[in-house]
């Protein structure tokens, strides 16, 4: 284990930052091996800035992650997914701990399919002592999921409804209630073929000749959004 | 000569004729006697009848009559008994006594404003002219009397009048139109009608043609007259009349042997001698005389005198003019120049004392050839009196041309009123077809305007729903964009920072004490809840969104629910989920809004229904739309069905629906209203 560890902590809430430094000091006095070195982000702008210009020739080792954070000031990096991909390609050997409030399965899904973060940490499912626990099991290279992720993950391993990343895309949308005039802009494909997708989405989900609100609800039952 | 024969022969006979007809007019109305001064008179009449009494006692009756029919109060019966009388009077020949009565008759008439009385008034009073010989004043009586019988359109009696007026104007010589006028009267005449009229003017146009010379056309005549006499009245002497008529053509044409014959038939008949003494004096003479002509000498003297005999023995003077000379030509061819001339001045006294002007000629003709001594004489008296003969007739002419002329501006200014009546009606039509038409024009006109209003309303009740439905989006919109800010905030905001304190309080290791940990660990745990609480929260807030898709439904209930409370029954709204409504076009939503407004007005109007079900359906590939109420209904057949079904159908025809509408008496109504889901969803993509 390498005398130090360095350490990005990214969150716009100062006391969040403050609650996850608590966190690692504790842990490193609850483990004496592990020495870490702490640095922080509160924003987009300056946290791309600390994962593209490092100064020493290693990387970070550790990146706590908030996914909701206001947007880089060129609107190039809009959230902390983007940002995770950045440390992906700037620092392969990082460990990723993504700690957000969402707890919409599409989300996290997505977050899961472009980050695979070692950590996924559903903030109010943390406590302080999930927290310290779940950082010393991360250093020694194993991986945590809150409750809430881990449930999502079995559900989607017992179902064998497999649908792509746009149907997923089309589901949320409605989810939130994006009306279907404005989804070409948002999905790459035309109305009918929204449509079409839609048709086959109610048929995949055994509620056909039903209204939209069913086929989400049964989305969201399924663990899909 | 001859001629002379027809006029004495005819003249007073078809005035008997034309008498009777006329009073037979009259008597037709008096039906029943309806008071005593009626029966009275009628006593007073039927007295009159009897043979025996004199002219005096006859004129006593009459003018006992006449006091009676004075008291009279009804205006009708007094102007019938007046008419009665005088007729009497003018068989009694107390002309004066006549017109006196006349012209009462006639203001009685024009009183009663009886056009037929009237009528009657100008016959009589032709009669009387032509029984006095004032042709012209006759011919004008009469043509009055066609005149008001034409008015009153009896065309019987116009024929009649008509052939009165020929006969008037053959005696006057005006040949061309007598004849005319005999032909109008045969025109107006038809076949069922009395025979004897048709049998007078057949033989009217016989003596007509024998005075124009005209033999041939003479015979036809008479021939014609005497087909039809087998089916005139029995008891007459028409054949004999004929036959005599027919005679004295052929002894024109100088066929004396046809002429006797035809006498010889007429003189068949044996009661001639003692019934009509008058025709057969004429009969016997006229035979002779062709005889005479013929240069057969059998008992012609004999024969003429027996002609003589009866018609001195009848005071016919006329005939005793005529067998005088007769006479005088028969001593004249006997060279008893004496006896001749003696026959021949008689003829000349009577008939200068008659004043039978042809007769006068004839008599001075004869009396130049008996008196050779006096025959210049004689000629310049001829030549003088044919002379003022001839210009009298000219005259006479003349007046009937007046007459004829004035009652033709008569006829013809009558003919202009009625040209002009028709003009007016004609017009007046015109006007009011034209004003109908106006006011038709101006209805429509104003239907027009009502239901272009209608249709405005229409219009604007759609933008009406148009705003609601943008009024509702907006509402709607704002709504879920402050539910979703608000969720935001909850989330982002609220939520990071509870976290981030509880985080930070858990690892501030401030407590030492076991129970106190306790505590705080239930505190920490609470704050969690509190923050998956608001997590929830903030899910929920946007979640509700979807129910923001339903807009047009819920206008839908919105609406019912407001009608339902109006026209107080329950209602039902069903819909399937499976119907994307916003992807549907706002016009097939504003008119199904509207279809379902105008039945639910329908149903509050005249359905008077407990329950109304409102469905939106889609089965297979159609959309339906279905209103059931349990209202009386209505007859589907009945073609005025109003304008709000109407409506319904031009709606559902401009967003190519169909349209059906079942209703019975008393059984309630079911609108379907269906659209392909393509269609639906087609409209929406453009």
């Amino acid at each position: 284990m390498k005398e130090k560890n360095k350490v990005l902590i990214i969150d716009d809430h100062p006391l969040i930052c403050d609650a996850y430094r608590s966190a690692l000091q504790q842990v490193m006095r609850e483990h004496k091996n592990i020495n870490l070195k702490i640095e922080s982000a509160e924003n987009c702008d300056s946290a791309r800035e600390k994962i593209t210009n490092t100064w020493t020739e290693e990387g970070w080792d550790l990146v706590f992650l908030d996914i909701r954070l206001p947007a880089s000031k060129d609107r190039r990096v809009l959230s902390g997914e983007d940002l995770g991909e950045l440390i992906r390609e700037n620092h392969p050997l990082a460990k990723i701990i993504v700690a957000t409030t969402f707890n919409d399965n599409y989300r996290i899904q997505n977050i899961f399919n472009s980050l695979n973060p070692e950590g996924f940490l559903i903030k109010n499912d943390l406590d302080p002592k999930e927290l310290v626990n779940a950082i010393v099991k991360i250093m020694q290279g194993g991986v945590h999921y809150s409750q809430t992720v881990s449930n999502l993950m079995r559900k989607k391993m017992h179902n064998s409804i497999n649908i792509d990343k746009i149907d997923r895309q089309i589901l949320y949308e409605l989810s939130v209630g994006t009306k279907m005039k404005d989804l070409p802009n948002i999905v790459p494909l035309s109305i009918a073929g929204i449509e079409k997708r839609k048709r086959i989405l109610k048929e995949i989900f055994d509620v056909e000749d039903q209204g939209d609100k069913a086929l989400i609800l049964k989305a969201r039952e399924l663990g899909f959004i | 000569m001859v001629l002379r024969d027809f006029y004495r022969c005819y003249f007073p006979f078809a005035i008997l004729i034309c008498l009777n007809l006329s009073c037979n007019q009259v008597d037709n109305s008096d039906y029943i006697i309806p008071c005593i001064e009626c029966s009275k008179i009628e006593t007073v009449l039927d007295e009159f009848k009897l043979n025996h009494l004199t002219k005096s006692q006859k004129l006593d009756l009459l003018n006992e009559a006449y006091e009676l029919s004075t008291q009279l109060k009804v205006d009708s019966l007094k102007s019938l008994y007046i008419f009665k009388i005088s007729n009497k009077m003018l068989k009694l020949k107390e002309y004066s006594s006549f017109r006196d009565l006349s012209e009462e008759y006639l203001l009685l008439a024009e009183e009663l404003n009886d056009t037929m009385r009237i009528a009657d008034y100008y016959w009589n009073m032709g009669l009387y002219y032509s029984k006095i010989e004032v042709s012209d004043s006759a011919f004008y009586s009469f043509k009055k009397a066609s005149q008001n019988f034409s008015n009153v359109g009896h065309k019987y009696y116009e024929a009649k009048m008509d052939y009165n007026m020929a006969f008037i104007l053959r005696r006057s010589k005006n040949y061309i139109e007598s004849e005319a006028y005999a032909f109008n009267s045969i025109s107006k005449l038809n076949s069922q009608e009395n025979k004897v009229l048709l049998y007078r003017d057949y033989n009217h146009l016989g003596l007509l043609y024998y005075d124009m010379k005209q033999y041939d056309y003479s015979i036809n005549y008479h021939q014609k007259a005497l087909n039809i006499v087998s089916v005139l009245p029995k008891g007459n002497i028409y054949l004999e009349r004929s036959l005599n008529n027919l005679s004295l053509i052929y002894q024109k044409q100088e066929k004396y042997d046809l002429a006797i014959e035809t006498l010889n038939e007429a003189l068949e008949n044996s009661s001639l001698r003692e019934k009509h003494s008058n025709l057969y004096a004429k009969l016997i003479d006229n035979k002779a005389f062709c005889m005479f002509l013929n240069e057969e000498d059998d008992n012609l003297l004999q024969r003429f005198n027996e002609a003589l005999a009866i018609r001195q023995n009848l005071e016919n003077e006329a005939g005793i003019v005529i067998s005088h000379s007769h006479l005088a030509q028969y001593f004249l061819k006997k060279k008893d120049s004496m006896k001749a001339l003696a026959y021949a001045k008689s003829a000349y006294e009577i008939s200068s004392r008659l004043g039978m002007n042809r007769d006068i000629l004839e008599s001075l003709e004869l009396l130049s050839k008996t008196d050779p001594s006096h025959a210049t004489g004689y000629m310049n008296q001829y030549t003088v009196l044919n002379d003022s003969l001839i210009q009298q007739e000219r005259k006479i002419r003349e007046k009937f041309t007046r007459i004829q002329f004035e009652t033709e501006n008569y006829m013809a200014a009558n003919e202009n009123l009625k040209k002009k009546n028709i003009w007016i009606s004609l017009t007046s039509g015109l006007a009011l077809f034209s004003l109908s038409l106006f006011f038709f024009l101006y209805r429509q006109r104003s239907k027009n305007k009502t239901l272009l209003l209608e249709q405005q309303q229409h219009g604007f009740n759609e933008e009406i729903y148009d705003l609601m439905l943008k009024k509702q989006n907006r509402t709607e919109e704002g709504r879920i964009q402050e539910r979703v800010r608000i969720s935001h905030e909850l989330h982002d905001g609220i939520l990071a920072r509870l976290f981030s304190v509880r985080i930070g309080l858990g690892f501030l290791n401030v407590l030492d004490s076991n129970k106190e940990k306790e505590q705080y660990d239930s505190f920490m745990k609470e704050l969690q809840l509190v923050e998956k609480e608001i997590r929830t929260l903030s899910h929920d807030l946007k979640n509700d969104d979807l129910s923001s898709k339903k807009d047009f439904t819920i206008l839908l209930s919105e609406l019912l629910e407001e009608q339902s409370r109006l026209g107080g029954f329950r209602f039902q709204l069903k819909q399937d989920q499976s119907i994307a409504w916003n992807r549907v076009d706002e016009m097939i939503k504003i008119n199904l809004y509207r279809m379902v407004q105008e039945a639910i007005c329908n149903i509050i109007k005249y359905a008077k229904a407990d329950e109304v079900k409102v469905s939106l359906t889609r089965e297979n590939d159609f959309f339906e739309l279905r209103i059931v109420d349990d209202g009386v209904g209505f007859d589907t057949n009945k073609k005025n069905n109003g304008i709000g079904l109407k409506n319904m159908a031009s709606r559902a025809n401009s967003i190519a629906a169909k349209i059906q509408i079942k209703s019975q008496v008393n059984n309630g109504t079911i609108i379907t209203v269906s659209i392909p889901t393509k269609t639906l969803y087609h409209e929406g993509k453009k």
